[in-house]
Parts: structure tokens; sequence; C-alpha cells
């Protein structure tokens, strides 16, 4: 035992010796020759045979400490190198412990592999092009249907394109804005084989001279001609024929070239497809400066049905579009659109206003035919240099409509005729001068005059106690109008230093003259025509806006800036009957702030605030009667109307990859001060309205929540959203204050499933509710309170049994629910299309309304009033279609 | 003119990810670039060829960057007409994470070679990964490779340069190294490195694992890959689980985030081969499901 004790101990101070012969510590520094520590050099010991035998790196002093062995002090050395230095050796000297070395930048070598730091990739990056023939299906014929399948571009309902969500500001063929603003027609008629490349182009400035000086957040689609030197005319041809007696025919025809660009198209059908989506605008969004309609023949709103449920229509179209591009950038464009309809409209609208202690009845039954009529005239001159930017367009909008109808109003049967004849004529003017500078100055001038006609003409069953002195009459004519004429200069002035702050100014007026002229006139049993004293109104308005808006933004890697403040000078004056002439002048600051902040892991948060001051319309001052529908009358204390609100918003997103789960929430408050309030006067029959002065207020108050998650067993996109809205709001109701909190909660249930390479399968299912609850009631008294709940699900099953045929059914419940009335409907359309493509032919059979559902009735409620509305339907339609390509 | 296409689409989607690491604050220019020729016996089954594929390593002053030189896009190609410099929105979405750039097709690679980015900085020990799956790119943080070399004194030439062995063992594998100690780089390929040279030629005991020096050049115009925000960074185990997932069915992953964010499916599917092939739709899909069906059963790292 003793004997193996010793024996290890003495192997142990054998190894010890064994060690201390061996290896000798050194240490040492790297350092450049201004002495900075160089980390990571390579202290290299090497043998005579120049071999590497031991190796360390400096650490971040530059420090470094080895072993080294006994036999390296023969001839061995250490060799220090490091990247962008001179290497340096040093002999290894027995009994030398520190080893300290300075390097020296290798000139010449750095010159060899330093660079400029240059990007080293190009990107034009604005333009996001799409190769047509890459991501076209044989089962696609227009470009439209192309459009549908590129990433982060969907088209809507009537036509319009958005890119991720973000609506597009044009359409333009071949670099060219040959719609004016109207494209809904262009992607359905141009075939997918005349267009290369589908571009979305970001930031898209469309006036060269402003380049990019100027900032556009602009987001165009641009359709890239595949031969810009073209002649050959193309189009296509349908004919279309179905159950009940359904026609539908077009005839388009297309020429796309460089210097010429046609699309031209003449259409008819009964079959419930509406032209008037190909004549919207859909690319200027905002209020129209214009005033609304005065006069109309019902009180209901569309009932959210597509339209072919209910239209029962006849519509004619011609629709021309026309460019020509002449030499040194001159451009020169006309459209020229009309579409004419006759349709009929079968409801009955049944509403309900709750007072305290008393609830008022209006039932409305109502068969229409209307006859409505749109022409349209755009003539355009550009020339678009890059030295400079002129051009002029002149807009002529005549649009009108005659409707016949018989109404049955609380029991009582009388006819009723609205008419309608618009004059639009509008001028824009833009100039951007060769100012020689970085700067950018931009001249923008608009003119207008618009008068939109209306006489309502209702036979006898509106109140004669209020009218006629409680003597019954024949009928009564209104008739209003609005002539307008608009003047709006601004001049826009971008500096533009390069800096991270970018600042822009505006200084402007906008100036508007407005009379409005109405009359009432009661036809006598006796066939004198008497006019009420109060039954007329000669109003003329003036209105002068005076305004300076600077705008800063700021632009930093995580965090996006943007404030704009307007300073306005407002000023309104008018008279009425060419009296009591009114004046009022303010100024009104309008801030608006907007921030977002991006935190990692592809986080956000958004802030908003904006405060926002309007003033009256004349359409709020009028004194004398006006019978808007055949029950409600108006008139106004003759003072300017003023409403001021504030903005509050924040909203959070967050988006986790790998689980696959996307959430946004968001809060919305708004506070809306007003210094009048509509007063309502019921009465059995008739409803009046009068602006009184009175100041109140109006909160509004929604949340959002949005959670989407990816099921990776089930191949299935789930989504899930709820808003929840608050509203507190005051009524004025037969001499009472009223106030009201009105409550609304939707919650939305999604989900997309691809079944089978060959079926998928979509599925939404939403619940709402609604309701509206009086406040501080008296305790006597019952509270008016109203509910409405709408519950709906929608299913599509698309089906590609084969490559040429696909067959896609739809369905939709919906279930509308208030206290003691309970309507549900079940709408199931079918749509099988064959590609015959020997014949270039398209063969199409619509289903619509299978189920045949005549009926549809639909609630809404606000503040005291619920409103149930039953539209007549058109049935069930089959219609066959075949398109042919030429 | 479909080829095209593709590559129009896919400079896109690798413009976006490389304009990112352009404008960075950590940009370094490449020094050196090296092309390997690797080869790796994913299955040891017989009759299983060996994959074989370039793999380029940017070295630069502080860091470096490994991946497949096959999927390395053509980026430095002008796109569209020349601006200078990446777009606004892409500078943004590269530094802020959000804003596609649209993003047309998905993209897959073979699972023979990972579509794998690394990037090496020594000075923090750090190895960063950087993968795509569908359409999202993963940064992943993995533990730095400490590799305890023996030097050798075994010499060769290799191109112009003297390299001396080393053997050390990783992932499993003895690797025999020749370093060359005139390049004074401590990288090597894959996550190969910390010999006071840059090792030019590696291969492990079983030859299994090959990498051989094919070529160096000194690029001009070249960066080495910097970090990244435009990705979602997680754990290896979470990137694991996203992978098991993506590599079950690949087009159904991508199709999920692409409806999950943009609310369309993908409208091309294109498959990227490791010899830098693309094929698109059927064809595509066609690679795919064999891909699905492949297995590696010897992977490079032996757990």
């Amino acid at each position: 035992m003793a004997v193996a004790y010793t024996r290890i101990i003495f192997f142990f101070l054998c190894c010890l010796a064994v060690m201390e012969v061996n290896a000798q510590a050194v240490s040492g520094t790297v350092k450049d020759s201004a002495g900075n520590a160089i980390r990571s050099a390579n202290i290299l010991v090497k043998n005579q045979e120049d071999r590497i035998v031991l190796f360390r790196f400096s650490d971040a002093k530059g420090e470094f400490v080895l072993q080294i062995p006994d036999s390296l002090y023969n001839n061995g050395y250490i060799e220090v190198t490091a990247s962008g230095y001179r290497q340096q050796k040093s002999r290894l000297e027995p009994g030398r412990q520190s080893y300290d070395f300075v390097l020296k930048v290798a000139y010449k070598e750095l010159q060899e592999v330093t660079v400029e730091l240059k990007q080293p990739i190009k990107v034009s990056g604005d333009t996001l092009s799409y190769d047509v023939e890459s991501f076209a299906e044989d089962e696609d014929r227009s470009i439209g249907d192309v459009i549908k399948r590129l990433p982060g571009l969907t088209v809507g309902e009537d036509g319009t394109i958005t890119f991720n969500g973000k609506r597009i500001s044009n359409l333009l063929i071949h670099n060219d804005d040959l719609m004016a603003g109207s494209y809904g027609l262009a992607p359905k008629t141009i075939s997918k084989e005349m267009i290369e490349r589908v571009e979305v182009i970001k930031h898209h400035q469309p006036i060269l001279a402003l380049g990019d000086r100027v900032f556009s957040d602009d987001i165009v689609v641009n359709l890239t001609l595949k031969d810009a030197n073209a002649l050959k005319l193309s189009g296509r041809g349908r004919v279309g024929g179905g159950i009940p007696g359904l026609v539908n025919l077009a005839t388009d025809l297309i020429l796309l070239n460089q210097t010429y660009k046609g699309l031209n198209s003449i259409r008819y059908n009964n079959s419930g497809e509406d032209y008037r989506n190909d004549m919207k605008n859909l690319v200027t969004a905002g209020a129209s400066p214009y005033p609304d309609e005065l006069l109309s023949d019902g009180t209901i709103d569309n009932p959210g049905l597509p339209l072919k449920y209910i239209n029962r229509n006849n519509t004619y179209s011609i629709n021309t579009n026309n460019l020509y591009n002449a030499k040194d950038s001159l451009q020169f464009r006309s459209n020229i659109r009309f579409v004419k309809d006759r349709n009929r409209l079968d409801y009955r609208a049944y509403t309900e206003s709750y007072l305290p202690g008393d609830t008022v009845v209006f039932d409305e039954m109502q068969s229409i035919l209307r006859r409505p009529y749109e022409f349209d005239l755009g003539l355009t001159v550009t020339k678009n240099k890059r030295s400079y930017y002129i051009t002029n367009g002149l807009q002529v909008n005549l649009k009108g409509y005659t409707n016949d109808s018989r109404m049955s109003f609380n029991g009582e049967d009388f006819p009723q005729r609205i008419s309608m004849k618009q004059t639009k004529i509008a001028n824009n003017f833009n100039w951007v001068p060769d100012f020689g500078q970085r700067d950018v100055l931009f001249f923008n001038w608009k003119a207008g005059y618009y008068n939109a006609p209306q006489s309502l003409d209702i036979g006898s069953g509106i109140d004669s106690v209020l009218l006629n002195n409680n003597v019954s009459y024949r009928s009564v004519q209104q008739q209003a109008e609005i002539p307008t004429w608009i003047s709006q200069a601004v001049f826009n002035y971008n500096i533009n230093n390069g800096k991270l702050l970018q600042q822009s100014y505006q200084v402007g007026a906008e100036n508007k003259w407005q009379y409005l002229n109405s009359s009432l006139d009661l036809w006598q049993h006796d066939g004198m025509v008497t006019r009420p004293n109060d039954g007329e109104n000669d109003v003329s308005w003036r209105r002068d806006d005076y305004f300076l808006k600077a705008n800063y933004s700021l632009r930093k890697s995580r965090l996006l800036f943007s404030l704009s403040v307007p300073l306005t000078l407002q000023r309104i004056s008018f008279d009425q009957q060419r009296e009591d002439n009114t004046q009022k002048t303010r100024f009104v600051v309008q801030p608006e702030l907007r921030s977002i902040f991006y935190f990692k892991g592809l986080k956000h948060l958004a802030f908003n605030y904006s405060r926002h001051n309007s003033l009256g319309e004349i359409g709020d001052v009028y004194r004398g009667l006006i019978l808007k529908n055949f029950r409600l009358i108006t008139a106004n204390e003759a003072f300017v109307r003023e409403q001021r609100s504030d903005d509050l918003g924040i909203s959070f997103n967050v988006e986790r990859a790998v689980s696959m789960l996307f959430f946004g929430t968001g809060l919305q408050y708004r506070n809306t001060a007003f210094n009048a309030i509509p007063t309502i006067e019921y009465r059995d029959n008739i409803q009046r309205t009068v602006l009184t002065p009175l100041h109140n207020r109006q909160t509004d108050l929604t949340g959002t929540a949005d959670i989407s998650k990816y099921i990776f067993s089930l191949r299935t996109k789930a989504g899930l959203g709820i808003v929840v809205n608050r509203q507190h709001t005051q009524q004025f109701i037969n001499n009472n204050l009223l106030p009201f909190q009105a409550l609304y909660g939707n919650l939305r249930l999604s989900l997309n499933s691809k079944i089978t390479d060959f079926l998928s399968l979509n599925y939404e299912a939403s619940a709402g509710r609604f309701s509206s609850r009086q406040q501080k009631v008296p305790d006597n008294t019952p509270a008016i309170h109203n509910r409405v709940s709408i519950h709906s699900q929608q299913m599509e099953l698309v089906i590609t049994p084969s490559i040429p045929l696909y067959i896609t059914f739809r369905g939709a419940y919906q279930l509308n629910k208030t206290t003691g009335s309970h309507n549900d409907y079940f709408f199931i359309d079918g749509n099988i299309r064959y590609r015959a493509k020997k014949l270039r032919t398209d063969l199409e059979f619509d289903i619509d309304n299978l189920l045949n559902v005549r009926s549809y009735n639909i609630l809404s409620t606000t503040t005291n009033l619920l409103n149930e509305s039953v539209y007549r339907l058109r049935g069930r339609m089959f219609l066959l279609k075949a398109t042919f390509n030429f | 003119m479909r080829m095209t296409a593709f590559y129009s689409c896919c400079m896109w989607f690798c413009c976006l990810v490389l304009s990112m690491d352009a404008r960075s604050q950590h940009t370094e220019p490449a020094l050196l670039k090296l092309i390997y020729s690797f080869s790796h016996r994913y299955d040891k089954s017989p009759g299983v060829v060996p994959v074989e594929a370039e793999m380029s390593l940017r070295v630069g002053s502080t860091n470096a960057r490994y991946g497949c030189a096959a999927y390395e896009m053509p980026v430095h190609k002008p796109f569209g007409s020349g601006a200078d410099g990446p777009p606004p929105e892409v500078v943004a979405a590269a530094e802020t994470g959000r804003a596609f750039v649209g993003m047309p097709g998905t993209l897959v690679t073979s699972k023979k070679v990972s579509f794998e980015v690394l990037y090496l900085v020594p000075d923090k020990k750090q190895l960063v990964s950087f993968r795509l799956l569908g359409f999202q790119n993963f940064k992943t943080e993995l533990p730095y490779p400490e590799i305890d070399w023996t030097i050798e004194q075994e010499t060769k030439q290799i191109d112009r340069f003297v390299c001396q062995k080393a053997t050390g063992a990783f992932g499993g594998r003895v690797y025999t190294a020749w370093f060359a100690p005139d390049l004074p780089f401590a990288y090597g390929p894959w996550k190969l490195c910390g010999l006071p040279g840059l090792i030019l030629e590696a291969e492990d005991a079983d030859r299994e694992v090959v990498f051989k020096f094919k070529s160096l050049e000194m690029p001009t115009e070249e960066y080495v890959m910097v970090e990244v925000n435009r990705v979602a960074a997680v754990s290896e185990k979470e990137f694991d689980r996203a992978k098991l997932r993506h590599d079950k069915d690949p087009i159904a992953y991508s199709a999920a985030y692409s409806i999950a964010q943009f609310g369309t499916e993908p409208a091309m599917i294109l498959f990227l081969d490791v010899s830098g092939s693309m094929v698109s739709d059927e064809a595509a899909k066609q690679a795919i499901k064999k891909e699905i069906e492949l297995k590696i059963t010897n992977p490079m790292e032996l757990k």
C-alpha cells in the first residue's frame, strides 16, 4: 500500500518536473503604431522549418499568454499577423518573458482590398413588376383576371384596385392615363395577351418636372404593352341570354400603342349588371365641394345586397376613351361616356320613432319606375416635360333622372314624381413652371359651376295642418336648386435641402358663391295655386377661405413623424331674400400629427391626433320651408353651424412568424362639439326638422382587435375580429333634449381552407348587435331603447375538376332580429365556366338566387328610430353567356 | 421569358434581404471571397449519390459570411432603371421590419444543402444563422464553435498558398483542415473556424463532409452580410418547430403566411436546386413533392 502511494507521488513529481523543464510561460501585447490594442491578431509560434507549432489570438486588450516548449528556443520565433497589418517576427530568447509587438499598417495590401462604400444593389426600387405570362392562368381572359391573382393586389366589387390594402392612385396604360381615373372598365376589357407586365409603381410622380423633388405617396398600376407599336384592333363580343327574359350584349373595341390609345365599348343588359361603376371615378376620394341633393322620393338606403338581386334594370352604355400623344410631349385625351337605365324598385319601409311616452309610425310602400341617365365629357390637353408641366382639363357632366311612383304612406295612396337635371362644368388647370432651382413651385387652379334643379310633385297626403291651414288640397310641388360657382387656387412650395426634416408650404384661396332657390306650391281642389307664407327661399351665400399650410415630416429608421399646421381665415356672408346680411369671420388652426414607432421583433405602435373645424353650408341657413320628401319638412334659423372635432388614436401591431400569428389592436376616440342641433318635431304623418342654436357634444370611442392564425394540421387560416363602438349623442325631439348612448359590437370569424388541390372552401360568420338607449331618463317614464341583431354566414366552394372547367358555389345565410321581429334568408349562387380555347370563346353559365328568394327585410336603428325595410327581389335567374375574343 | 420573370421575382425577394445588410451600420467590405466545392453524403444508404454544391465564404475584417453560392441571386445586376441604392421603403422595411416590397412567389430550396447563411463574429463569439422558410427570414443565435485544433507539421500547397494541417473535432466528426497562415483570418467553411489562417480545405475522417478549395478572389463590390432586422429572431428550438412544419408541406406553409399577410395565396411556386437551376409551377410542385420525401439520415452535425 505504502509502496503504491510512493509510486504515485513520485510519478506526479516527475510530471511536474517534466513540465517545469519543457515549457516556459511568456506574455505580450500587440498594438498598432498609435498604441491601440489589436484584437484577434494571430500569435504564431513557429519552428525553424517555418511551421506553426502553436498559436493564440490576442484578446480585446491586445494581450496574449503562451507556453513555449523549450525545444523551440533553438531557432524558434513568434510571428504576429493580423489582417491589414504587416506581419512581425521576434526570435524566442530563453529567459525573456515579455514580447510586445507594434504592427504597421500594410498600406499596399489595404489598397488592394479596400473598396469604397457603395451600394452593392441597384434597384429602381419603386417599381414592382409582374410578368403577365408567368402569373396568368389558362382560364384568365382579361388583364383584370390576372391582376386578381397578383399577390398584394386585390380588385374590389366596383373595380377599385388596392395594393397591400392601400387604394391605388390610378391605373395607367403604358404610362398614359387613358381612363382619366374611371379605370373600372379597362382591366375588364383589355385582354391579357396585350399586356407584358403589370407594374406597381410606388411613390409615383406623374409630373416629370416635379421628378423626385416632390415626395409622392401614390401607388399606381401601369400596364405595359407587349407591342407598343401595335396597329391591330382587338376586342370582344358577348351574347348572352337567359330566363326570365334576360339579355346581355357587349362589344368592346381596343387599340393600344405608343401614340394612340383607344378603348371603346357599347353594352346593353337587363340581367342586373350596373354600368355606372364604369363611369365612377375610382381615384378621387374625399368630400365633393358641391351641395347634396335637397329632395328625394324615399327614405331608404341601399340594403347591402348585391345589386343584381334587386335591380330589375334595362341599361345601355357607351363608353369611349381616346388618347393621342403628339410631338414634344403634348397629349390630347377625350373621355365621352353615356349610360341610360330604366329600372323598377319595389319596397316597403316601416319606421318607428320612439318619443318619450309616444311612438310615431311611418309606413311607406312604394313601387318606383326610375329613369336615370348620365353623360360625361372630359377633354384634357397636357404638356409634360422635364423642364415644365402644364395641363388643362375640362369636364362636362350632365346627369338626371325622372322617377314615377305610387306611394302608400300610412294608409294613404298618392302618386309621386321626382326629377333632377344636373349640369356640372369644371375646369382644372395645373402648372409647374421652369423654376431652375431645387425647390419646386406648383400652381393649381380649379373652377367650376354646378346646378341640379329638382322638382318633387306629391299628390295629396302631406299634412294639411302644417301646410294649408287644415284644409285639404290636391297636390304639392316642391322645387329647389343650389347653383354653385367655385374657384380654388393654390400655390405649393416644396423646399428640397436634402435634410432629415422635410418642409413644404401651401398658400391658397377658396371662394364659393351659392344661391338657394326653392318654392313650395299647393294645388288646391279648385285649381288655384297657393304658396304658404314661408314656402320659399332665396338665399345667397358667399364663403371665402384663405389658408397657409405648413407641412413637416421626419423619417428616421425607427420613427416616422409628420406634422401639418394649416392656418385658415374663413369668412362667410349670406342673406335671405336680399335682406338680413349676416357675416362671420374667424381664424382657425387645424393641426394634424401622425407618428409611428417601430420596435424590434416586428411590432409597431402608431399614434395620431388631429383637430378639424368646419363651418356650415348654405343648406343649414334657409328659413323658408322645404319639403325634402313626402314626410319631412325642414327649415332653419339663419345662423352658421359650427363644428369642431378632435381625433385621437393609438394602434399596436404584432407579427409572430414562427407560429404564423398576426395580431393588431387599436383605439380611436373622437369628440365633436356643435353649436347647433336639429330639433325634430313629429306629427302623425310628418316630421319637421329645424336647425336651432344649442351647444351640444358627441363622443365616439371605438376599439378594435384582430387576430389571425394558420392552423397547420387543418391547412386552414382562421381569423377572429372584434369591433366595439360607443357613442354618446343628443337629440332634440318634440322640445325635449334627449341624451342617447349607442353601443355597437361585432364579432367576425373567418376560415380559408384549401382542402385539396382542386377544392377550396372559404367561410365567414359575423354577429353584430346594435343598441341605442336613452340616458338620464326621468323616473316615471320608460327609457327609449332599441336593439337590432344581424347574424350572417357565408360559404364559398371552388371546384376545379379539370383545367378548362371551373365551378364556384356560394351560399349566404342572414338572420335579422329585433324585439318582436325575426327574418332569415338563404341565397345560393353558382357559376360554371368553360373555356373553348380553339374557338377563342368562353362559355359561362350563371345561376343567381337559386332558392328564388323574393323579398328581403333589413333592420337598422339610430338613436330613437327603428327601421325595417322590405325589398322585392328579382328571384331566380339563369344566364348563359358566350364571349368571343378577337 | 419565364426564367426572367422568376429572376425578377427572386431578385425582389433577395433585394429585400440583401439590401438590408447594405444599409445597416455594421456593413463592411468583403476583403476575400472564397468558393469551396462542397460534398456531403447526406444518406449512407447504398446508391445515394452525395450532394455536391458550391459554397461561398466572404471574409471581412471583423466578420465572415458563409452560404450556398447557388442560392445567391444575381442581385448586383441593376433591376429596372438604375437608381442609386435601395428605395426608401426597402430601407424602411429593412430597418423597421415593416412593409413588404411585394413578394410574388414562394421560393423553396433543396433540403440537401440548407439555405442557411452563417454569419460569424469571432470578437463577440457570435455565430448567427439566417434561414428562409417560405416568405419569412429567421435569425437564430447558434452556439459559437469552439474547436480545439491540434496543429500538425504537415504542409501542402493549395493554389498560391502554403497550407498547414490541423485536426479537430466538431459536431461528432473529426476534421482535417488545411489553413493558410498567409491569409490571417480565423475563418473557414461552414462552422469550421478558429485557426490562425483561413481554412482552404477540410474534410472529416470518413470523407462524408468535404470542402475543397475552388477559387479565391478579392471582390471589389461585395459586402459581408450583417445583422438585419427584417427577420424574426427566434431560438433554435422555435426555428426547428417552424422548419418541421415547413418541411412537411412547404407550399401549404408559404400559402398560410401569404394568406395571413397579403390576403392571397402566393401566385408562383419556385424551386431552386443546389446547382442554381430554377423551376416553377408544376415542375416545382413535383420537385417539392420529392423534397418532402427526402430524408437527411446522415446530417453534417451528428448529435
